[in-house]
């Protein structure tokens, strides 16, 4: 396993992915890649319509919070890395990307931030799961922050 | 959706018989729950698998009453040999969706997320890999 592909939305499901996802690098001396995928592009219209650009801007925000958040972790962890921010549908750019690097495995958090963050797969995962002819690997763990419990 | 559920009885692998059940209720999923006796096994509590062949009956014949009572389709099965092994073969020889199983830490590291069956399992599976992590924790900076 050389290669392994991480998304991220900053969500605590994907925290955990992420984890897991360091000790397979670790264990492998793959090389991981972190994506985080932003809605589809509204960046024009934002521009010229009036008082849009605001929404984008929170979610570059969040975008690049997570993104360094992951990297951060990988950096502790002595593992080499690399970073995507892409715009679009998040499973068929996360498969785009998957396919391109020709990753050896996926690795999703359960469930992330949309409507159903209750379930036990959230679109991200099972469509991921579905549409990817790569090995994925879907982390549920049990969303306690650390500071929590220890 | 075909799921595979790796079963063993163990705590471990009760909160994966949970969510298994949560995920496939209310859909027209259908369960293999797969108990695998390796074959050193014994009877002993202090760790390893209690195998002895009643058990692992058991503990299939428990989880597969649990799916039942909540309406979802399922199959037991059990198998000796080696745990990895056997999961994967069991995913070779029919189509799944998805295995779920624990992640048990067997081993020295005890820092390790991942016991060696769920990594043998990630590796090798032909289909989505669902592992179900209660000791799994998050940084603080991401809450």
């Amino acid at each position: 396993m050389k290669r392994i592909l991480v998304a991220t939305d900053g969500s605590l499901s994907a925290y955990e992915a992420i984890d897991m996802a360091l000790e397979l690098a670790v264990e492998h001396e793959a090389e991981l890649t972190f994506v985080h995928v932003l809605p589809p592009d509204d960046f024009i219209t934002g521009r010229v319509g009036p008082g849009r650009p605001i929404a984008h801007r929170v979610e570059m925000d969040e975008s690049e919070t997570a993104l360094r958040a992951a990297a951060e972790a990988a950096e502790k962890a002595g593992v080499s890395y690399a970073l995507e921010r892409i715009s679009g549908e998040t499973v068929d750019e996360i498969v785009a990307v998957a396919e391109g690097l020709e990753v050896d495995l996926i690795v999703v958090g359960s469930r992330g931030r949309g409507p159903l963050a209750g379930a036990i797969l959230g679109s991200v995962s099972s469509g991921v799961l579905k549409k990817a002819n790569r090995p994925v690997l879907i982390v549920r763990g049990s969303g306690i922050p650390a500071a929590a419990t220890v | 959706m075909r799921i595979l559920l790796a079963y063993d009885g163990f705590d471990r692998s009760s909160r994966a018989l949970e969510e298994c059940a949560e995920l496939a209720a209310g859909t027209e999923a259908s369960v293999t729950v797969l108990s695998v006796v390796p074959p050193d096994a014994r009877g002993s509590k202090s760790g390893g698998h209690v195998g002895l062949r009643p058990h692992a009956h058991e503990d299939v014949a428990r989880a597969h009453a649990f799916l039942r009572e909540r309406g979802i389709d399922s199959v037991m099965r059990i198998a000796h040999g080696d745990p990895a092994e056997k999961i994967l073969e069991a995913a070779l020889v029919e189509p799944y969706d998805l295995i779920i199983m624990g992640s048990r830490r067997f081993g020295p590291l005890k820092r390790a997320l991942l016991g060696s069956v769920s990594r043998e399992v990630i590796r090798g599976a032909p289909c989505g890999v669902l592992v179900v992590a209660p000791e799994l924790r998050v940084p603080v900076a991401a809450s």
